[in-house]
Protein backbone atom coordinates (compact mmCIF):
# COMPACT_ATOMS: atom_id res chain seq x y z
CA UNK A 1 0.00 0.00 0.00
CA UNK A 2 1.14 3.50 -0.69
CA UNK A 3 -0.14 6.99 -0.02
CA UNK A 4 -1.73 9.29 -2.55
CA UNK A 5 -1.46 13.07 -2.27
CA UNK A 6 -3.52 15.70 -4.09
CA UNK A 7 -3.56 19.47 -3.90
CA UNK A 8 -6.87 20.42 -2.30
CA UNK A 9 -8.05 22.42 -5.32
CA UNK A 10 -7.28 19.58 -7.72
CA UNK A 11 -8.57 16.56 -5.81
CA UNK A 12 -10.79 14.29 -7.95
CA UNK A 13 -14.39 14.31 -6.79
CA UNK A 14 -14.60 10.53 -6.87
CA UNK A 15 -11.83 10.21 -4.28
CA UNK A 16 -13.58 12.74 -2.07
CA UNK A 17 -16.87 10.92 -2.44
CA UNK A 18 -15.31 7.75 -1.02
CA UNK A 19 -13.27 9.57 1.62
CA UNK A 20 -15.20 12.77 2.38
CA UNK A 21 -12.90 13.84 5.22
CA UNK A 22 -9.38 12.86 4.14
CA UNK A 23 -6.30 13.71 6.15
CA UNK A 24 -5.38 17.35 5.55
CA UNK A 25 -1.73 18.41 5.54
CA UNK A 26 0.61 21.31 4.77
CA UNK A 27 -1.52 24.08 6.29
CA UNK A 28 -4.58 22.77 4.51
CA UNK A 29 -3.03 22.64 1.05
CA UNK A 30 -2.84 18.85 0.60
CA UNK A 31 -5.12 15.86 1.01
CA UNK A 32 -3.68 12.44 1.80
CA UNK A 33 -5.46 9.22 0.85
CA UNK A 34 -4.77 5.53 1.34
CA UNK A 35 -6.01 4.74 -2.18
CA UNK A 36 -5.22 6.18 -5.58
CA UNK A 37 -7.67 7.48 -8.16
CA UNK A 38 -7.19 4.26 -10.11
CA UNK A 39 -7.98 2.22 -6.99
CA UNK A 40 -11.44 3.77 -6.68
CA UNK A 41 -12.31 4.27 -10.37
CA UNK A 42 -11.29 3.47 -13.92
CA UNK A 43 -10.01 6.98 -14.36
CA UNK A 44 -6.34 7.63 -14.97
CA UNK A 45 -4.89 10.67 -13.21
CA UNK A 46 -3.98 13.56 -15.49
CA UNK A 47 -0.41 13.38 -14.22
CA UNK A 48 1.49 11.20 -11.77
CA UNK A 49 4.51 12.11 -9.68
CA UNK A 50 5.72 8.73 -8.49
CA UNK A 51 8.04 9.43 -5.58
CA UNK A 52 7.44 5.88 -4.36
CA UNK A 53 9.48 4.41 -7.18
CA UNK A 54 12.36 6.85 -6.71
CA UNK A 55 15.28 5.83 -4.55
CA UNK A 56 15.69 8.91 -2.40
CA UNK A 57 17.58 9.58 0.77
CA UNK A 58 15.63 11.36 3.49
CA UNK A 59 17.35 14.65 2.60
CA UNK A 60 16.50 14.18 -1.07
CA UNK A 61 12.90 13.37 -0.15
CA UNK A 62 12.65 16.51 1.95
CA UNK A 63 14.07 18.61 -0.87
CA UNK A 64 11.72 17.04 -3.40
CA UNK A 65 8.71 17.66 -1.20
CA UNK A 66 9.81 21.28 -0.67
CA UNK A 67 9.96 21.68 -4.43
CA UNK A 68 6.53 20.10 -4.96
CA UNK A 69 4.96 22.41 -2.41
CA UNK A 70 6.02 25.40 -4.51
CA UNK A 71 4.50 24.02 -7.71
CA UNK A 72 1.23 22.45 -6.60
CA UNK A 73 -0.67 21.21 -9.61
CA UNK A 74 -3.22 18.57 -10.57
CA UNK A 75 -0.74 15.68 -10.38
CA UNK A 76 -1.38 12.64 -8.24
CA UNK A 77 1.66 12.27 -5.99
CA UNK A 78 2.45 8.77 -4.81
CA UNK A 79 4.49 8.10 -1.69
CA UNK A 80 5.55 4.80 -0.23
CA UNK A 81 4.36 4.02 3.26
CA UNK A 82 7.89 4.44 4.57
CA UNK A 83 8.26 7.84 2.86
CA UNK A 84 4.89 9.00 4.19
CA UNK A 85 5.67 7.86 7.70
CA UNK A 86 9.06 9.57 7.60
CA UNK A 87 7.45 12.86 6.60
CA UNK A 88 4.73 12.39 9.24
CA UNK A 89 7.23 11.80 12.01
CA UNK A 90 9.67 14.54 11.03
CA UNK A 91 7.74 17.52 9.62
CA UNK A 92 4.07 17.08 8.75
CA UNK A 93 1.11 16.56 11.05
CA UNK A 94 -2.52 16.48 9.94
CA UNK A 95 -4.37 19.72 10.49
CA UNK A 96 -7.79 18.03 10.86
CA UNK A 97 -7.01 17.65 14.54
CA UNK A 98 -4.50 19.13 16.87
CA UNK A 99 -2.04 16.40 17.73
CA UNK A 100 0.48 16.00 20.48
CA UNK B 1 -33.39 -66.73 4.43
CA UNK B 2 -34.67 -64.36 7.08
CA UNK B 3 -34.43 -60.64 6.58
CA UNK B 4 -32.15 -59.03 8.99
CA UNK B 5 -31.85 -55.37 9.76
CA UNK B 6 -28.53 -54.09 8.60
CA UNK B 7 -27.17 -50.63 9.09
CA UNK B 8 -23.79 -49.81 7.81
CA UNK B 9 -21.95 -47.53 10.18
CA UNK B 10 -20.11 -44.76 8.43
CA UNK B 11 -17.62 -42.75 10.40
CA UNK B 12 -17.30 -39.27 9.00
CA UNK B 13 -14.10 -37.32 9.48
CA UNK B 14 -14.46 -34.41 11.91
CA UNK B 15 -15.41 -31.18 10.22
CA UNK B 16 -12.75 -28.57 10.83
CA UNK B 17 -14.06 -25.06 10.41
CA UNK B 18 -11.43 -22.36 10.30
CA UNK B 19 -12.27 -19.39 12.48
CA UNK B 20 -11.61 -16.23 10.53
CA UNK B 21 -12.11 -12.52 11.05
CA UNK B 22 -10.91 -9.24 9.64
CA UNK B 23 -8.60 -6.94 11.54
CA UNK B 24 -8.07 -3.37 10.44
CA UNK B 25 -4.89 -1.37 10.84
CA UNK B 26 -5.62 2.20 11.82
CA UNK B 27 -3.02 4.50 10.27
CA UNK B 28 -2.43 7.80 12.08
CA UNK B 29 -0.84 9.24 8.90
CA UNK B 30 -4.26 8.83 7.25
CA UNK B 31 -6.08 9.96 10.43
CA UNK B 32 -7.96 6.64 10.38
CA UNK B 33 -10.63 6.29 13.08
CA UNK B 34 -14.26 5.38 13.75
CA UNK B 35 -17.09 7.80 14.47
CA UNK B 36 -20.26 6.70 16.22
CA UNK B 37 -23.60 7.68 14.75
CA UNK B 38 -25.20 7.60 18.18
CA UNK B 39 -22.95 8.39 21.08
CA UNK B 40 -22.65 6.08 24.05
CA UNK B 41 -23.89 7.80 27.20
CA UNK B 42 -23.64 5.95 30.49
CA UNK B 43 -24.99 7.73 33.58
CA UNK B 44 -24.95 4.74 35.93
CA UNK B 45 -23.28 1.39 35.99
CA UNK B 46 -21.68 0.33 32.73
CA UNK B 47 -19.33 -2.19 31.22
CA UNK B 48 -17.71 -1.53 27.82
CA UNK B 49 -15.45 -4.18 26.27
CA UNK B 50 -12.71 -3.42 23.76
CA UNK B 51 -9.79 -5.09 21.96
CA UNK B 52 -6.62 -3.38 20.81
CA UNK B 53 -3.12 -4.00 19.49
CA UNK B 54 -0.33 -1.45 19.14
CA UNK B 55 3.41 -1.09 19.41
CA UNK B 56 3.15 2.66 19.91
CA UNK B 57 3.53 3.29 23.62
CA UNK B 58 5.34 6.60 23.48
CA UNK B 59 2.47 9.01 23.08
CA UNK B 60 -1.18 9.15 24.01
CA UNK B 61 -3.42 6.86 21.99
CA UNK B 62 -7.14 7.04 22.57
CA UNK B 63 -8.99 3.75 22.29
CA UNK B 64 -12.45 5.18 22.86
CA UNK B 65 -13.36 8.74 23.65
CA UNK B 66 -14.91 11.98 22.46
CA UNK B 67 -13.91 13.58 19.18
CA UNK B 68 -14.30 17.12 20.52
CA UNK B 69 -13.61 16.79 24.21
CA UNK B 70 -11.09 15.28 26.60
CA UNK B 71 -13.62 14.74 29.37
CA UNK B 72 -14.18 11.07 28.58
CA UNK B 73 -11.70 8.54 27.22
CA UNK B 74 -9.97 5.23 27.67
CA UNK B 75 -6.44 5.59 26.36
CA UNK B 76 -2.86 4.36 26.35
CA UNK B 77 -0.43 6.75 27.99
CA UNK B 78 3.22 5.86 28.61
CA UNK B 79 2.45 2.28 27.66
CA UNK B 80 -0.30 1.64 30.24
CA UNK B 81 -4.08 2.01 30.15
CA UNK B 82 -5.67 5.08 31.71
CA UNK B 83 -9.15 6.54 31.65
CA UNK B 84 -11.00 9.79 32.18
CA UNK B 85 -14.65 9.63 33.06
CA UNK B 86 -16.58 12.88 33.19
CA UNK B 87 -13.29 14.76 33.60
CA UNK B 88 -12.09 12.60 36.50
CA UNK B 89 -8.69 11.06 35.73
CA UNK B 90 -8.36 7.39 36.61
CA UNK B 91 -5.14 5.36 36.67
CA UNK B 92 -4.67 1.62 36.66
CA UNK B 93 -1.38 -0.16 37.28
CA UNK B 94 -1.50 -2.47 34.29
CA UNK B 95 1.40 -4.21 32.63
CA UNK B 96 2.77 -2.44 29.57
CA UNK B 97 0.47 -2.97 26.62
CA UNK B 98 2.26 -1.61 23.54
CA UNK B 99 3.72 -4.99 22.69
CA UNK B 100 1.86 -5.69 19.45
CA UNK B 101 -0.28 -8.37 21.05
CA UNK B 102 -4.06 -8.36 20.87
CA UNK B 103 -5.31 -7.32 24.30
CA UNK B 104 -8.85 -7.57 25.61
CA UNK B 105 -10.09 -4.94 28.02
CA UNK B 106 -13.28 -3.92 29.79
CA UNK B 107 -13.82 -0.52 31.37
CA UNK B 108 -16.63 -0.70 33.89
CA UNK B 109 -18.26 1.13 36.76
CA UNK B 110 -20.35 -0.21 39.61
CA UNK B 111 -21.79 2.49 41.81
CA UNK B 112 -18.90 4.95 41.98
CA UNK B 113 -16.20 2.29 41.67
CA UNK B 114 -14.38 2.19 38.31
CA UNK B 115 -12.57 -0.98 37.28
CA UNK B 116 -10.41 -1.99 34.36
CA UNK B 117 -10.18 -5.61 33.32
CA UNK B 118 -7.23 -6.34 31.04
CA UNK B 119 -6.67 -9.80 29.59
CA UNK B 120 -8.97 -11.28 32.26
CA UNK B 121 -7.11 -9.62 35.17
CA UNK B 122 -9.06 -7.05 37.21
CA UNK B 123 -7.27 -3.80 38.05
CA UNK B 124 -8.92 -1.51 40.60
CA UNK B 125 -8.31 2.21 40.24
CA UNK B 126 -4.93 3.05 41.81
CA UNK B 127 -6.09 5.52 44.48
CA UNK B 128 -9.70 4.33 44.71
CA UNK B 129 -10.89 7.53 43.07
CA UNK B 130 -14.67 7.67 42.93
CA UNK B 131 -16.21 7.86 39.48
CA UNK B 132 -19.29 10.03 39.11
CA UNK B 133 -21.09 11.67 36.22
CA UNK B 134 -21.90 10.50 32.72
CA UNK B 135 -19.41 8.62 30.56
CA UNK B 136 -19.85 9.81 26.97
CA UNK B 137 -18.21 8.24 23.91
CA UNK B 138 -18.62 9.23 20.25
CA UNK B 139 -15.45 7.92 18.58
CA UNK B 140 -12.94 5.10 18.57
CA UNK B 141 -9.31 5.82 17.80
CA UNK B 142 -9.43 9.59 18.11
CA UNK B 143 -10.05 12.19 20.75
CA UNK B 144 -9.57 15.89 20.86
CA UNK B 145 -5.94 16.99 21.32
CA UNK B 146 -4.55 13.48 21.15
CA UNK B 147 -2.98 11.37 18.49
CA UNK B 148 -4.90 9.07 16.23
CA UNK B 149 -4.65 5.43 17.21
CA UNK B 150 -1.77 3.53 15.67
CA UNK B 151 -2.69 -0.14 15.41
CA UNK B 152 -5.79 -2.29 15.65
CA UNK B 153 -9.04 -1.61 17.46
CA UNK B 154 -11.68 -4.35 17.42
CA UNK B 155 -14.81 -5.57 19.14
CA UNK B 156 -15.61 -2.37 20.97
CA UNK B 157 -18.92 -2.42 22.82
CA UNK B 158 -20.27 -5.19 20.62
CA UNK B 159 -19.14 -3.78 17.25
CA UNK B 160 -16.64 -6.08 15.52
CA UNK B 161 -14.89 -3.26 13.59
CA UNK B 162 -13.97 -5.82 10.98
CA UNK B 163 -15.56 -4.90 7.66
CA UNK B 164 -13.74 -6.16 4.56
CA UNK B 165 -15.46 -3.52 2.46
CA UNK B 166 -17.82 -0.67 3.17
CA UNK B 167 -17.65 1.99 5.83
CA UNK B 168 -20.64 1.58 8.14
CA UNK B 169 -20.74 -1.20 10.70
CA UNK B 170 -23.46 -1.01 13.31
CA UNK B 171 -23.14 2.31 15.07
CA UNK B 172 -19.63 2.99 13.74
CA UNK B 173 -18.62 4.81 10.55
CA UNK B 174 -15.16 4.10 9.18
CA UNK B 175 -13.18 7.29 8.53
CA UNK B 176 -10.18 7.24 6.16
CA UNK B 177 -9.65 3.50 6.39
CA UNK B 178 -8.62 2.11 2.99
CA UNK B 179 -9.56 -1.46 2.15
CA UNK B 180 -5.88 -2.29 1.78
CA UNK B 181 -5.60 -1.88 5.55
CA UNK B 182 -8.16 -4.63 6.17
CA UNK B 183 -6.93 -8.18 6.21
CA UNK B 184 -8.55 -11.51 6.95
CA UNK B 185 -6.87 -13.58 9.66
CA UNK B 186 -7.27 -17.19 10.68
CA UNK B 187 -7.11 -18.43 14.26
CA UNK B 188 -4.16 -20.82 14.53
CA UNK B 189 -3.02 -22.17 17.90
CA UNK B 190 -4.68 -19.29 19.71
CA UNK B 191 -3.13 -16.52 17.61
CA UNK B 192 -4.29 -14.76 14.43
CA UNK B 193 -2.42 -15.47 11.21
CA UNK B 194 -2.81 -13.31 8.09
CA UNK B 195 -2.68 -14.30 4.45
CA UNK B 196 0.38 -15.57 2.58
CA UNK B 197 2.66 -12.75 1.48
CA UNK B 198 5.23 -14.81 -0.40
CA UNK B 199 4.73 -15.46 -4.09
CA UNK B 200 6.10 -18.76 -5.40
CA UNK B 201 7.24 -19.86 -1.95
CA UNK B 202 6.98 -23.47 -3.12
CA UNK B 203 9.43 -22.79 -5.96
CA UNK B 204 6.99 -24.18 -8.50
CA UNK B 205 8.60 -21.95 -11.13
CA UNK B 206 12.02 -20.43 -11.61
CA UNK B 207 10.88 -16.90 -10.90
CA UNK B 208 10.32 -14.27 -8.20
CA UNK B 209 13.49 -15.10 -6.23
CA UNK B 210 17.00 -13.71 -6.21
CA UNK B 211 19.41 -16.64 -6.40
CA UNK B 212 22.93 -16.60 -5.03
CA UNK B 213 26.14 -18.48 -5.85
CA UNK B 214 25.42 -21.26 -8.32
CA UNK B 215 21.98 -22.01 -6.87
CA UNK B 216 19.10 -23.13 -9.05
CA UNK B 217 15.36 -23.53 -8.80
CA UNK B 218 14.28 -26.90 -10.13
CA UNK B 219 12.21 -29.86 -9.12
CA UNK B 220 10.02 -27.66 -6.94
CA UNK B 221 12.82 -26.68 -4.56
CA UNK B 222 15.61 -24.12 -4.26
CA UNK B 223 18.92 -25.94 -4.65
CA UNK B 224 21.46 -23.84 -2.77
CA UNK B 225 25.07 -24.20 -3.85
CA UNK B 226 28.10 -21.97 -4.14
CA UNK B 227 26.80 -19.80 -1.30
CA UNK B 228 29.35 -17.62 0.49
CA UNK B 229 29.87 -18.15 4.20
CA UNK B 230 27.63 -15.66 6.03
CA UNK B 231 26.17 -14.65 2.66
CA UNK B 232 22.66 -14.69 1.29
CA UNK B 233 21.05 -18.00 0.34
CA UNK B 234 17.82 -16.86 -1.32
CA UNK B 235 15.78 -13.68 -1.13
CA UNK B 236 13.14 -11.40 -2.56
CA UNK B 237 13.49 -7.65 -2.62
CA UNK B 238 9.97 -6.63 -1.78
CA UNK B 239 8.28 -4.20 0.56
CA UNK B 240 5.36 -6.29 1.71
CA UNK B 241 6.23 -6.37 5.40
CA UNK B 242 5.84 -3.35 7.63
CA UNK B 243 7.92 -2.04 10.47
CA UNK B 244 7.04 -2.93 14.04
CA UNK B 245 4.63 -5.64 12.99
CA UNK B 246 5.22 -9.32 13.63
CA UNK B 247 5.40 -11.99 10.96
CA UNK B 248 5.62 -15.75 11.10
CA UNK B 249 8.45 -16.78 8.78
CA UNK B 250 8.30 -20.45 7.79
CA UNK B 251 10.59 -22.54 5.59
CA UNK B 252 11.57 -26.14 5.07
CA UNK B 253 15.06 -27.57 4.85
CA UNK B 254 14.59 -30.55 2.53
CA UNK B 255 18.24 -31.59 2.49
CA UNK B 256 21.46 -30.29 3.99
CA UNK B 257 24.69 -31.43 2.36
CA UNK B 258 27.13 -29.05 4.03
CA UNK B 259 25.67 -29.02 7.53
CA UNK B 260 25.52 -25.22 7.44
CA UNK B 261 22.63 -23.27 8.85
CA UNK B 262 19.84 -21.10 7.43
CA UNK B 263 18.66 -17.95 9.12
CA UNK B 264 15.43 -16.17 8.15
CA UNK B 265 15.56 -12.40 7.72
CA UNK B 266 12.88 -9.77 7.18
CA UNK B 267 14.26 -6.28 6.59
CA UNK B 268 16.52 -5.85 9.66
CA UNK B 269 14.92 -8.62 11.72
CA UNK B 270 17.10 -11.70 12.01
CA UNK B 271 16.09 -15.15 13.17
CA UNK B 272 18.25 -17.98 14.44
CA UNK B 273 20.29 -20.44 12.42
CA UNK B 274 18.69 -23.83 11.83
CA UNK B 275 20.37 -26.74 10.06
CA UNK B 276 18.05 -29.64 10.76
CA UNK B 277 15.95 -31.28 8.08
CA UNK B 278 12.31 -30.30 8.42
CA UNK B 279 9.96 -27.36 8.73
CA UNK B 280 11.10 -24.36 10.77
CA UNK B 281 9.25 -21.23 11.72
CA UNK B 282 10.09 -18.11 13.65
CA UNK B 283 8.45 -14.83 14.60
CA UNK B 284 10.24 -11.79 13.19
CA UNK B 285 9.47 -8.13 13.82
CA UNK B 286 11.37 -5.71 11.57
CA UNK B 287 12.10 -2.32 13.09
CA UNK B 288 14.20 -0.67 10.40
CA UNK B 289 13.31 -0.16 6.79
CA UNK B 290 14.57 -2.54 4.14
CA UNK B 291 13.31 -4.88 1.47
CA UNK B 292 15.18 -8.11 2.15
CA UNK B 293 12.98 -11.15 2.64
CA UNK B 294 14.75 -14.51 2.64
CA UNK B 295 17.40 -16.74 4.16
CA UNK B 296 21.04 -16.08 4.99
CA UNK B 297 23.90 -18.49 5.74
CA UNK B 298 26.47 -18.97 8.46
CA UNK B 299 29.65 -21.02 8.17
CA UNK B 300 30.05 -23.52 6.67
CA UNK B 301 27.76 -22.06 4.04
CA UNK B 302 24.49 -23.87 3.57
CA UNK B 303 24.32 -26.27 0.65
CA UNK B 304 21.14 -28.19 0.16
CA UNK B 305 17.48 -27.84 -0.80
CA UNK B 306 14.97 -25.32 0.54
CA UNK B 307 11.21 -25.37 0.04
CA UNK B 308 7.97 -23.77 1.22
CA UNK B 309 9.09 -20.31 2.27
CA UNK B 310 6.15 -18.53 3.87
CA UNK B 311 5.63 -15.14 5.48
CA UNK B 312 2.36 -14.27 7.20
CA UNK B 313 1.42 -11.41 9.47
CA UNK B 314 0.98 -12.64 13.03
CA UNK B 315 -1.15 -11.08 15.74
CA UNK B 316 -0.41 -12.81 19.00
CA UNK B 317 -3.23 -12.87 21.53
CA UNK B 318 -2.20 -11.65 24.98
CA UNK B 319 -2.81 -14.10 27.79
Amino acid sequence: MSYTVYAVEHVPAILLSKYPTPALYAEGKLYLFGESLKDVSDIEPVEVVDIESMTLTNDELDAYVDHLLTVLGPAEVRLSKAQGQYLYHTRFKPVNKETT
Amino acid sequence: MAWRSYKKRITLPPVVVAIQRYFIDLDPVLTSHYLLTTQISEAGNFSIPFEFSTVDGAGILTILGQSASVLNAVYIDADVIKATINGIALAFTTPTVADGKLHSGVISRSGTTPTLTLDSVVYPEDTLTASTGTFVIDAYGVSNSTNYFNGILANIDGIALGLATGNVEGNATYINIPESNREQYTLVDGDWLGGELVVNGDFATDSDWDKFGTSTISGGVYNASGISAFGNIVSRSVGDTELNKSYLFGYEIVSNISGGGCRPRLQNALGTFKAGIGVHSEILTPTSQGTFEGLTANSPAFEGAIDNISVKRLIEVAS
